[in-house]
């Protein structure tokens, strides 16, 4: 690896844990006892364990982020924990000139149905937190497949729906 | 990285962000949000381009 690039991420690392902070403080009280860390050796782990699980209705290996969080010095990775349990993982990055910020996947894991129906939200939230520190105006839901959840967060969250143009995907965009 | 008055101004939005976030949601997105383990798609991730 260049010095450069190195340096690159070395030098996002800080606006990553800083986002992090900040979505977790802004939690209402209910979620305040979740972590919310990096997509690191332990959340790796911890994905291991989970991938056996017979529910997953996606077969993606999570190994993949760390050569993500490479390739993408300015990229941002979020693991979300109850305790020593891992909720969920989610991977994303700026777009080329850095002014939006994409969400492009989250996987939940089942080991948690009390907060299930909130990760998402915490998601959004810390990737939104993201956005704000690096000084980009918009957050993308990358590929979004659910109807019902484009409609919800097209209603109630703000996004706007943008069809597939052009070969580039369809997405759900917020002005922060 | 942003001056401390910036993040204190970001905590304050994303407080306003999280009350929409959070709030109560109508019976059908509960069952959607709890039933759904994706949000996003990895083809994201293997496919990655620079121009969007």
């Amino acid at each position: 690896m260049q010095p450069s690039h190195l340096k690159a991420i070395q030098r996002y690392e800080e606006p990553r844990k800083k986002a992090r902070e900040l979505a977790k403080n802004a939690l209402p009280a209910h979620l305040k006892g979740l972590k919310l860390a990096a997509v690191d050796n332990a959340a790796l782990i911890a994905f291991r364990a989970l991938n056996k699980d017979a529910q997953r209705t996606v077969d993606w290996d999570w190994n993949f982020a760390t050569k993500y969080c490479t390739r993408y010095p300015n990229s941002f990775d979020l693991s979300v924990w109850n305790g020593n349990s891992l909720c969920s993982l989610s991977l994303g990055r700026p777009t080329y000139n850095g002014t939006e910020m994409r969400l492009d996947f989250i996987e939940k894991f089942t080991n948690n149905p009390a907060y299930s129906s909130s990760m998402f939200g915490i998601s959004l939230l810390a990737y939104e937190a993201y956005a704000k520190v690096i000084g980009a105006n918009q957050l993308r839901i990358m590929n979004p497949e659910n109807a019902k959840l484009i409609k919800y967060y097209s209603s109630f969250g703000g996004f706007t729906y943008k069809k597939p143009l052009k070969g580039n995907p369809h997405y759900l965009v917020k002005t922060i | 990285m942003k001056s401390k008055e910036e993040l204190e101004k970001i905590e304050k939005d994303l407080e306003e962000t999280a009350k929409e976030l959070f709030k109560p949601k109508p019976k059908d997105i509960e069952e959607v949000l709890n039933k759904e383990s994706t949000l996003g798609s990895p083809n994201n991730l293997a496919e990655p381009t620079n121009t969007n």
